[in-house]
């Protein structure tokens, strides 16, 4: 169990975290799993790609994560609102046919091939971790990804919006009659969500390439962890990223063969054993 | 004695719902009511009772069997029914259909007696979500009355009704219990209703039975007093 | 929470718009006609992979209509009846007829032992793990590990010795060949979907969608008949797996992939899910149109338009939509011929 290996595992559930943590925070206040969330940070993996060979690197990141974060708005106005009477699962889908479109269009403007983003050149080289030799740029990832998480959590524990968050997703009947402005804080929410993936879009450029599959992949990957995760928990989906993030490194080192199938041996193995999944979320 | 509670607890986590509860139910046209003040554990009861919850410790004896293991749908099938204190009915299927399918299952084909009782002679064909909330009780009702059961648990049937319906609900049931020498198990707060109708009542309060006996000696009794009548007007 | 909007019809003894039995008949014996009035060999190859879509879709409709499961991962038995049936041949060396009766029966032991695990749980990690079982037969079949059986990513050959009613393999690459085999088993589906919806069985899984918990306490057991339900979806797909290697000659893990099972749910739901012959003509319709939009590049976007438009616009499917419009509109353009004479 050599430091390099666990310091990957952290990397790549750093990544899951940002995405995981903004599906869970929709799916927890509304009960909507945004199938489109793969495709905002495809999105913002291109976007970061382009601004960063305009701009550099650094403005990239900064501006980014603001302008996916601002596409949240577009979210909860043209689709959450005037969908909200209608059933979880066409919605869902919904969001599935969104991701697609706009994954097409991802490829329209690129092409089909994948493109490697060149870093900083500041976080170019390798840091001296413990005695051993590692990527700079994956221990930015790795205290990016959990600081930002880090501070979600703190938000949410802490301050009256975030209480408002867990209240609702606990128990989103009671909710609405205590009063709390449910529109603003879908609208809070919903930007919050798409803001990390455009976070972990613009990361994630070079740590691993960027491809017209990757939204596709995520995607995949997202659910299986928050519903791991257990509905709407944000704690779920943070043990359940790490989780993932570990098994796959591990897997990818140990058993490179089967290590595609892991993912899905996992969810199937958690849901029989714990349906409702690792944490604890909404009732439904 | 065809019911027997023998002893039965039902914990919650940590809170403990009912504590030793011991009551015993004749057979043969007796209703028996329930009542307590809220929390005294009286849903609960009913939930050991019809099998939608495992007691903690204890035994629930029907007609002499020990049927704490036996599921709901064996219970239902072997004369023991329950109806619930929030409407449970089928929203979708109309009144008739929904009692037929009910019918089909327990081997009994006439619904018309039920449909009589219950009064539901002019909604038989209408979805039962569009009917008025006092019919959809009655809905609830006559769901547990098909099949003859032997033994009918209803669980606070008067809830969201009117004083008037709540009596007229009650002296529907009154009079099944007459003529057909059906058991009633009554769990209702309307105290009224229960004074003036129970054969036997008992009383529960925190979990725990005070006193079990006719409205009479309930009345009198210095233990349900001081625990429930005490605070009412 | 998680109940569908789509599928809350009115429960009627006859579930969706059937028409009655001659009429019925009529078109299953009209079906056969079809490859004759048809001479482009490409049109009815559309039709053929559209009524395979649509078997698909009858199944998935089914599933939603009478137990308010949405099975997104159809495609794990799709797969595994075409993959069964290709490794029965090759591996097992049977002859084509009883390769193709043992691939179904299979896969229906197959559904039925998943079933028996998930069945029970809650929609969202039911959806998922249909989900994941096909992404993880897809990799299964893909690892090299494997390919002495299952020929890895490349994909298998199928071919069976003998004749299947008559037929050589290679014969039923032609559409013409291909096509009554597939339109009986559309017919035969529908059918059987009729039928179970109209029994009592039938019934019985609607009234357990509505209200399970009063349903056990009425004397009904809950968990056998959605068992039954969903073996009997898997089942149909995988017979609609036999079908598709019968028409292709090949099998590939693409079968199993996340495409299929969503254009398998696409198509139900565009073609509505009350009825059988919605998801059939869902199946067609999209078929149709993914061939079109496909040989453009276009299918990723027309999926994404499509589903976006179905479901704001047309809840209620393609054909109950235009069920209740088209009436209307040609009442207008007869009334309106009649006022200008």
């Amino acid at each position: 169990m050599s430091l390099t290996l666990i310091a990957n595992s952290l990397a790549l559930s750093s990544l899951y975290i940002m995405m995981a943590s903004g599906l869970a925070l929709i799916y927890g206040l509304r009960g909507v799993l945004n199938f489109g969330h793969g495709a905002i940070y495809m999105v913002g993996a291109y976007l970061g790609y382009t601004l960063g060979s305009i701009m550099g690197f650094w403005p990239a990141v900064f501006m980014v994560p603001l302008i996916m974060g601002l596409s949240g708005l577009l979210l909860e106005v043209f689709v959450l609102r005037p969908l909200n009477a209608r059933s979880h699962i066409e919605v869902a889908l919904v969001t599935f046919g969104i991701g697609l479109i706009l994954a097409h269009g991802i490829i329209w403007i690129y092409g089909g091939f994948p493109q490697s983003v060149s870093g900083p050149a500041g976080l170019a080289g390798s840091v001296d971790l413990l005695g051993v030799e590692y990527p700079a740029y994956r221990l930015f990832l790795i205290v990016i990804g959990l600081g930002s998480v880090a501070a979600l959590a703190c938000w949410l524990n802490f301050s009256r919006m975030g209480m408002f968050v867990r209240a609702v997703s606990q128990n989103p009947q009671v909710s609405s009659m205590m009063g709390i402005n449910a529109g603003r804080l879908s609208l809070f929410v919903s930007c919050l969500s798409t803001g990390f993936a455009g976070l972990a879009g613009v990361l994630v450029g070079p740590y691993l390439s960027i491809d017209p599959g990757m939204d596709i992949a995520m995607i995949i990957n997202c659910m299986i962890i928050v519903v791991i995760g257990g509905t709407g928990s944000l704690f779920g989906a943070i043990l359940a990223s790490i989780l993932f993030g570990f098994v796959q490194t591990f897997g990818a080192v140990h058993t490179p063969g089967l290590a595609v199938l892991l993912p899905y041996l996992l969810l199937i193995c958690v849901l029989v054993w714990r349906p409702q999944g690792l944490g604890r979320g909404r009732a439904a | 004695m065809m019911l027997n509670v023998d002893n039965v607890s039902v914990r919650y986590g940590a809170v403990m719902a009912l504590s030793g509860v011991s009551i015993e139910v004749s057979g043969g046209g007796c209703l028996h009511s329930i009542i307590g003040p809220n929390g005294a554990g009286k849903s609960t009861l009913m939930d050991a009772i019809v099998g939608k919850r495992k007691p903690t410790s204890g035994r629930i004896l029907y007609r002499g069997e020990d049927i704490t293991r036996k599921s709901e749908i064996w219970r239902r099938h072997n004369g023991m029914s329950r109806s619930f204190q929030r409407t449970s009915i089928f929203p979708g299927l109309t009144v008739r259909e929904q009692l037929e399918l009910v019918a089909h299952k327990l081997g009994d084909k006439r619904v018309d007696d039920v449909v009589e009782v219950m009064d539901l002679g002019d909604v038989l064909d209408v979805p039962a979500g569009q009917t008025a909330y006092g019919v959809q009780r009655r809905v609830d009702v006559a769901l547990g009355l098909i099949g003859n059961p032997t033994l009918l648990l209803l669980d606070e049937p008067g809830a969201g009704l009117s004083a008037e319906e709540t009596a007229g609900l009650f002296d529907h049931l009154r009079m099944l219990v007459r003529e057909r020498r059906m058991q009633a198990v009554v769990v209702e707060h309307d105290v009224d209703a229960v004074f003036r109708l129970s054969d036997v009542i008992s009383v529960l309060d925190l979990g725990k039975h005070v006193a079990t006996g006719t409205p009479k000696e309930i009345r009198a009794n210095p233990a349900v007093i001081a625990a429930y009548l005490g605070s009412e007007q | 929470m998680t109940e569908l909007t789509i599928s809350s019809q009115p429960l009627r003894a006859g579930s969706g718009r059937l028409p009655r039995v001659a009429l019925a008949l009529a078109v299953f014996a009209l079906g056969f006609a079809v490859p004759a009035l048809l001479d482009q060999g490409y049109l009815l190859s559309i039709l053929n992979k559209g009524l395979l879509l649509g078997i698909l879709a009858l199944g998935i409709a089914f599933l939603m209509h009478q137990c308010g499961l949405v099975l997104f991962g159809i495609a794990s038995f799709y797969g595994v009846g075409a993959y069964g049936f290709a490794i029965l041949t090759e591996t097992g060396g049977l002859p084509g007829l009883p390769a193709a009766i043992l691939a179904i029966a299979l896969c229906g032991a197959f559904s039925f032992l998943v079933g028996a695990v998930i069945v029970r749980t809650r929609p969202l990690a039911f959806m998922m793990i249909t989900l994941a079982l096909g992404e993880l037969l897809r990799h299964l079949t893909s690892i090299p590990e494997l390919r002495g059986i299952t020929h890895g990513v490349d994909g298998m050959i199928v071919n069976f010795q003998g004749t299947i009613l008559g037929y050589e393999v290679f014969d039923f690459l032609d559409p013409a060949v291909f096509w009554p085999f597939v339109w009986t088993a559309a017919c035969g589906t529908g059918l059987m979907m009729w039928l179970v919806a109209n029994s009592m069985v039938g019934r019985t899984l609607r009234a357990i969608k509505e209200n399970e918990e009063r349903m056990r306490f009425c004397g009904f057991g809950t968990y056998l008949p959605r068992l039954l339900a969903f073996s009997l979806a898997g089942s149909i797909a995988g017979i609609a797996g036999v079908l598709q290697a019968l028409a292709s000659g090949f099998v590939s893990p693409e079968l199993f992939g996340l495409v299929t099972s969503t254009n398998a749910l696409l198509a139900a739901i565009t073609g509505g899910l009350a009825s059988i012959a919605g998801p059939v003509l869902g199946g067609v319709a999209f078929a149709a149109a993914l061939d079109e939009f496909g040989a453009l590049g276009y299918s990723q976007l027309f999926t994404g338009i499509a589903v976006v438009v179905v479901i704001v616009a047309m809840p209620r499917g393609l054909v109950v939509t235009l069920g209740t419009i088209l009436p209307g509109l040609l009442a207008r353009f007869a009334g309106k011929g009649r006022d200008d004479a």
